[in-house]
């Protein structure tokens, strides 16, 4: 974006003085600092398949052209109509620098790339893995398109993302082992004795997590900077870390051995980004805000992982808690209507979800905001907009 | 029952588990009491994960521990000691390698006495059919965590019957974008919502 102070001034003196509609991204700004004229909507772009939008695109051609992630953001621009569209590539966590880093991602057209072999296989590995010099690869595509849709579209929100020490982590010793070395590091240093200590050495090296955590807090710390010296602004831009929460480690694990490294990223980074930590549940929310380096988090009062039901809808028992908890910290709330669910749920059950949700934000004067993350093999552009729409329709405040 | 064994096991003691089956052996204790031990151990780790109070090391740690008790406990055991419930197959379809949801729904499927064949994550077509025909489960089980994994589930059902084994076993799905509806379209026999509903899913089918 050219100017964030600039777009929010404007927006707030048009919605002020009543000059006329928002556009999409004043309205984002906007809701930033007071309740706009309805609820916002955001679209994912990276998580619409492309073949949706157009059947050229494939995740083959799309991991390898940056021109083809441009041109395909441009037509998803043109053809879902929500106030912000962002990330707009598609390379699944190719994004964030782990192949460079010696992850093998597999490519196939149709398939988001995923990883298949990780290089930390023994400790001895972590010290191969290098503190890039200079953005390379699929990490200097993600900076270079972000750079080529703030240049093209001035007015569209570009918010970078990185992935944090944790996530990291997983993606360079993998989601299977990386656990394991917590569970071993977490059990030797709450151990009681020597004798224990002994024994638990003979099964696994508990010094293979912290060493990892230190060696990725150094890479995601060098990430950022690697994204300003490509002249992206940190300013907003997320710092992820979003497998260190339940059900992959409990509230206590997470502060004990992950927070104080993603801490240490973020005060690397002068506190520009958005640490925010994803909860399962209202009360967490609420705990979240007591810290004071996650309490700093913008978007902490989303629905995305809080338990669902078998149609893949939030349990709606949580959606006033957080609306009243988001609305107290002068937040908004993010709304998210899920892949699976927008795939199977009729336009009618769509409408009604969409009614509830927004004549709550009405009632309660809340922002709102509802997102769409994922447009799945069997949902439709089509269906993603008929949400959109129906948040201009019932999302008046 | 020996409490010392089912707590090593719900708190994933590997470090010790080993040691106390040993022991609890060279004491006189039956081989098959112990294994009934270790079982409830995994049970209660199933049960505190369910309620919130574990997460995925914790579970990792209890099979870990389950699978070293089992180390020493195998050779001790008669046949007819071990009553399976039944085998079930379970896998990640190809293209995914997410295997939290599969490794959990195996957890829990082991604590209630069935024999999972864990064949891991990125299973091809060919693959879940070659291990449908070498381990002849009463159940196989599919995982899929990503909308565009998903459809694989599909191409193996029509595989089973292609090779005529669809009438051998049973077919259950799960994972984060499936669907009971899906579960129909694609004919298979039952969609599990969350790991905590494999177990009486299963015992439904046999």
């Amino acid at each position: 974006m050219a100017n964030i102070a600039l777009t929010m001034a404007k927006g707030l003196l048009k919605h002020k003085l009543h000059l006329g509609e928002l556009t999409g991204v004043e309205r984002f700004m906007v809701g930033a600092l007071m309740l706009p004229d309805r609820a916002s909507t955001f679209l994912a772009a990276t998580n619409v398949e492309p073949d949706l939008i157009d059947p050229r695109f494939d995740y083959e051609l799309l991991t390898q052209s940056m021109e083809a992630n441009l041109e395909l953001f441009e037509l998803v621009r043109q053809r879902v109509k929500a106030d912000v569209v962002a990330v707009p590539y598609w390379m699944g966590f190719m994004f964030c620098g782990a192949a460079e880093l010696g992850t093998r991602f597999k490519v196939e057209k149709r398939r988001v790339p995923y990883p298949v072999d990780y290089p930390i296989k023994q400790k001895a590995d972590i010290d191969k893995i290098p503190l890039p010099e200079q953005a390379t690869g699929h990490l200097k595509m993600m900076f270079d398109i972000n750079k080529e849709v703030q240049r093209r579209y001035p007015d569209s929100l570009v918010m970078l993302s990185l992935d944090g020490p944790w996530d990291l982590a997983m993606l360079l010793r993998g989601d299977r082992e990386l656990p394991q070395d917590l569970r071993a590091y977490k059990d030797f240093t709450e151990a009681k004795d020597q004798a224990t200590r002994d024994k638990i050495r003979r099964f696994r090296d508990p010094e293979v997590y912290p060493a990892i955590m230190e060696k990725t807090t150094a890479v995601a710390i060098r990430l950022t900077q690697l994204a300003e010296q490509s002249g992206l602004s940190l300013l907003g831009s997320a710092l992820v870390d979003q497998y260190a929460s339940k059900p992959i480690m409990s509230r206590e694990d997470y502060f004990k051995y992950v927070h104080p490294y993603r801490v240490r990223v973020w005060e690397a980074t002068g506190k520009r980004m958005n640490p925010g930590y994803l909860v399962p549940s209202p009360k967490e929310a609420e705990e979240n805000m007591k810290d004071p380096v996650l309490g700093k988090a913008q978007g902490t009062f989303t629905n995305y992982i809080f338990p669902q039901t078998p149609e893949g809808l939030t349990l709606p028992e949580y959606d006033r808690p957080m609306m009243d908890l988001a609305r107290a910290r002068k937040q908004s709330y993010g709304y998210m209507i899920h892949g699976k669910y927008l795939r199977d749920a009729t336009e009618a059950q769509l409408d009604a979800t969409v009614q509830r949700i927004c004549n709550m934000a009405v009632e309660t004067r809340t922002n709102l905001m509802v997102l769409i993350a994922s447009v799945p093999p069997g949902a439709s552009v089509e269906k993603a907009n008929y949400v959109f729409q129906l948040v201009e329709k019932y999302g008046r405040y | 029952m020996n409490q010392t064994i089912v707590t090593a096991v719900e708190e994933g003691n590997l470090y010790e588990i080993e040691e106390l089956v040993n022991g609890a052996l060279a004491s006189g204790e039956a081989p098959k009491e112990l294994l009934e031990a270790m079982m409830a151990g995994l049970k209660a780790c199933g049960d505190r994960f369910e309620k919130g109070e574990y997460f995925l090391p914790e579970l990792m740690g209890a099979g870990d521990a389950f699978k070293a008790g089992m180390g020493v406990l195998a050779p001790k055991l008669r046949a007819g000691d071990q009553v399976s419930q039944g085998k079930v197959v379970l896998g990640t379809v190809h293209g995914d390698v997410h295997d939290i949801g599969k490794n959990l729904v195996g957890f829990m499927l082991s604590s209630a006495g069935f024999t999972v064949v864990d064949i891991g994550v990125d299973v091809s077509t060919e693959g879940f059919v070659r291990a449908v025909q070498e381990h002849e489960p009463q159940v196989l089980g599919m995982s899929a965590l990503l909308t565009t994994t998903m459809l694989g589930m599909e191409d193996v059902i029509k595989a089973l019957k292609k090779e005529g084994l669809r009438d051998r076993v049973k077919v259950i799905i799960g994972g984060g974008p499936v669907s009971k509806k899906y579960a129909e379209d694609i004919g298979a026999d039952a969609y599990g919502n969350d790991a905590a509903q494999a177990v009486s899913l299963v015992k439904g089918l046999l």
